[in-house]
């Protein structure tokens, strides 16, 4: 089992635990699964936190349980099995959308949820930067994906292409 | 003064259905990468790793984070 599975492995652990109640890889190593491979450095995983008291929502229930863990908190990232990982717990009701549609992929032998390719266009759209258009590009040249789906994701949720 | 306009020179062009054989290759070949195996990916992604850092580390000051993964492929 290589450095990646062992931390889809802790993703799914972490679930397991209640330390969050969702979870989907998105960034570029979501577009990994459906893209050519392009160079990245981390693993974006969006978080359905539980419920907590007040309006400002806190991440320490999952540093601590990574913590408790022996893994190293630096920053916004987490160093897992030598890969760093950042949780972003959902931010918008794409990035909800993402998280409850995700697919359930088979990353040798460990199970994993990645955000859907048309989630992962989207959302590369709103939040924009070089990087990501270029993937959401690629990945719309491709004609692979669902482009109906597409359409109305961007249409629903008020996304344009610049 | 106004420029004497100058006469373009002609250009040789391939012609439409080679320039579309051309086209569509390179896409299947991007198609086939897309196809690759996630592990195989997942390797050409170590490699590029390796390969960009000591050119963006040459550019700019990196982040604790920005630095090839330690894994075995």
């Amino acid at each position: 089992m290589d450095g990646l599975g062992r931390v889809f492995e802790e993703l799914n652990r972490l679930k397991e635990d209640g330390v969050f109640e969702e979870y989907a890889v998105a960034g570029g190593i979501g577009f990994l699964f459906y893209l050519e491979a392009v160079r990245t450095f981390d693993l974006d995983v969006f978080v359905f936190l539980p419920a907590q008291a007040g309006l400002i929502i806190s991440m320490k229930a999952i540093y601590d349980a990574l913590a408790s863990r022996g893994f190293q908190v630096q920053g916004d990232h987490i160093a897992i099995h030598g890969i760093p990982v950042q949780f972003f717990p959902s931010y918008n009701e794409l990035a909800d959308e993402a998280v409850e549609e995700a697919i359930q992929h088979d990353y040798v032998g460990v199970s994993v949820r990645v955000a859907r390719p048309e989630h992962l266009v989207a959302l590369a759209w709103q939040t924009g930067g070089a990087a990501r258009r270029e993937r959401a590009a690629s990945l719309e040249a491709l004609g692979t994906m669902d482009d109906e789906r597409l359409t109305e994701i961007m249409r629903r949720h008020g996304v344009t292409r610049p | 003064m106004s420029e004497i306009p100058r006469e373009k020179p002609a250009r040789a062009r391939l012609a439409p259905e080679e320039q579309r054989r051309i086209f569509e290759a390179k896409a299947e070949w991007h198609r086939q990468q897309a196809n690759l195996p996630i592990k195989e990916k997942v390797r050409i992604l170590l490699e590029l790793q390796r390969q960009d850092y000591p050119i963006l580390a040459r550019q700019r000051k990196l982040e604790w984070w920005e630095k090839p993964w330690d894994i075995e492929p």
